[in-house]
């Protein structure tokens, strides 16, 4: 593969971005790069285009202005005319770039196992009995092996999410963004969930993770972001935001949390 | 949590770029036909209304004949005299298999004119979704039976489009039924979650392996059961086709009952009829519906 001679640090940079809904600015100037095999999470008030940030990432959403680098390659520019990597190719980086949601993920008409299938099927091509193995390993890894012939309407919304995660695994991705997955959830199911992306974090695979989940940011990212209106406030390491945050705006975003946290235990 | 829930359905409705999305209605609008619609949809889950709706035909029935029977006491007695029935017997499945005919040609029709009726209306263009949408309003704003006359006497007149009163009576259920299959088509799609279609993108599927995995099956369940009450509706509209002189099973019914001077028992063995096609057809609504929902959430 050509995308792979080239070798870069980061697995994802997102260089000067701008995102506007017609005149409405969700962020400008927006820099982030993801490293390999790292694990960033997310934090920050609700509306401060977090769950935006992720959907341009993954190119469900156009740009303004900026652009996007997949393994220091050009993937995506806002104007379209620089970007160097087309057609097969630029398919291909885009294949590698999952997300899961936080409602609706899973395609309720079909079974575990076919929601599963279906990328690796009709995206990938594999004939169905590799795709079928596949599934099933992934489905294994989420705990979820012997829900493969439920289909989702009969699952807890925690072995929901799991299955929705092991689509992406079954995808092959190499980053992965979480917009809120576990937000709906109990605290008990939301625990199982959060297990689940724990042990993803550990084989290497890169996480870009939208959460309000303050455990697992501080447990399991290597870095944390915090932002707000469409800015990053602050970014570091999980110890430095959480114990001794630069800025007055994460303290005051982390007490609220926190104390919202201890109201509802 | 619940509100969160609740924006995150809204932003289907709001967003503008995806047409499957693109909307400025309420995403479950499901076309006006109040009786037969609410009584589908507040059907699902129950399979002892079956067994109720044997319960109240059978109780109308008996009211009746209690009523006849009283009746009897005060007024002139009457005397029932069903053994008529069975030598018209054959005149009356005649025009009930044109009532059939016409039904048939009109579902056939109108569910082709109703795929491009969602299309306009999911259409970004105005300039297509504004004149389709007026074409809906005034198909579900004036009765059929005026758009039946309508057709048939003013359209040789304003466009000298002779058409005969089969023909007018397709024509006009089809374009009523354009409207009506139109709407139920668009909000089947409509229901489908914006995150369904995007959970497909990212996951790389193209735009009509998205519709044909991902939209349509789900559209289909949705709109399914309504398409169905739909039609049993038209089944029951071409009644109306009388009015045109076309020899349906009411207007051949009719003729007979005048005929043989024997009006009620040829009515209710029209009735009967009507009843006997429609029923279990509405069954079959209600069965599809649990069959659909199997998957849903307990
Ligand atoms: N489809 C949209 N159309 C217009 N404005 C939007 C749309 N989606 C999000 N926004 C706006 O963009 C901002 C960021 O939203 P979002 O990315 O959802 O924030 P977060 O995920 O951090 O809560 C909000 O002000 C929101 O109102
Ligand atoms: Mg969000």
């Amino acid at each position: 593969m050509d995308s792979s001679v080239t070798s870069s640090a980061f697995e994802i940079e997102l260089v000067d971005l701008a995102k506007y809904y017609g005149t409405s600015r969700v962020f400008e100037h927006f820099n982030l790069a993801v490293k390999n095999g790292e694990v960033v999470s997310i934090i920050g008030p609700s509306g401060s285009g977090k769950s935006t940030l992720c959907r341009v990432a993954v190119g469900l959403e156009p740009f303004q202005e900026g652009r996007i680098l997949v393994r220091g390659e050009l993937y995506k520019s806002a104007d379209g005319k620089e970007a160097s990597l087309r057609g097969r190719e630029a398919r291909a980086v885009r294949r590698e770039l999952g997300m899961v949601f936080q409602h609706f993920t899973l395609f309720p008409q079909l079974k575990v196992i076919d929601n599963i299938m279906l990328g690796p099927l009709k995206v990938l091509g594999l004939p169905k009995d590799e795709a079928r193995k596949r599934a099933e390993t992934v489905l294994a890894r989420v705990g979820m092996a012997e829900k493969a012939d439920s289909y989702p309407g009969h699952l807890s919304g925690g072995q929901q999410q799991r299955t929705a995660i092991a689509r992406e695994l079954a995808m092959d991705r190499r980053v992965i963004f979480f917009d809120e997955v576990t937000s709906a959830l109990d605290p008990e199911l939301a625990g199982e969930v959060l297990k689940a992306m724990h042990d993803l974090a550990l084989t290497g695979i890169t996480m870009v993770v939208v959460t309000h989940e303050m455990g697992f940011a501080r447990n399991v990212s290597d870095r944390v972001v915090f932002m707000d209106q469409g800015q990053i406030v602050e970014i570091g390491a999980p110890d430095a935001i959480f114990s001794n945050p630069s800025e007055p705006r994460t303290r005051e975003f982390l007490d609220r949390v926190l104390a919202e946290r201890s109201r509802r235990d | 949590m619940g509100r969160e829930l609740l924006s995150a359905k809204n932003s289907t409705v709001n967003s503008g770029r995806n047409p499957l999305t693109d909307t400025r209605q309420n995403s479950i609008n499901l076309p006006e036909r109040p009786t037969i619609l609410g009584w589908a949809r507040s059907s699902v889950g129950s399979k002892g209304r079956q067994a109720g709706g044997v319960i109240v035909f059978l109780a109308v029935l008996g009211a009746l004949v209690l009523l006849f029977h009283f009746t009897r006491e005060s007024a002139p007695p009457y005397h029932w005299e069903f053994g008529v029935v069975w030598s018209f017997l054959p005149t009356l499945l005649r025009g009930l298999l044109l009532t059939l005919e016409i039904t048939v040609l009109s579902i056939v029709f109108g569910m082709f004119l109703g795929i491009f009726v969602a299309a306009a209306r999911l259409s970004g263009n105005l300039l297509i979704r504004v004149p389709v949408t007026g074409y809906i309003e005034v198909m579900r704003g004036t009765p059929v039976l005026v758009q039946l006359i309508w057709i048939f006497y003013v359209l040789p007149i304003l466009a000298g489009i002779k058409l005969s009163g089969l023909e007018s009576a397709v024509v006009a259920f089809s374009l009523n039924l354009g409207a009506f299959y139109g709407e139920a088509f668009r909000a089947g799609i409509q229901s489908v979650p914006k995150e369904q279609v995007e959970t497909a993108e990212v996951l790389g599927l193209t735009y009509s392996q998205r519709m044909h995995y991902v939209v349509l099956p789900q559209a289909a369940r949705n709109v399914l059961p309504v398409l169905l009450s739909i039609s049993v509706n038209l089944f029951k509209d071409t009644s109306l086709v009388s009015a045109l002189g076309v020899s349906d099973l009411m207007f051949l019914g009719e003729s007979v009952a005048t005929n043989v001077f024997r009006p009620l028992e040829i009515l209710t063995t029209v009735a009967v009829i009507y009843f006997l096609v429609a029923f279990p057809i509405t069954i079959l609504v209600r069965r599809l519906e649990l069959h659909l929902n199997r998957h849903r959430r307990k």
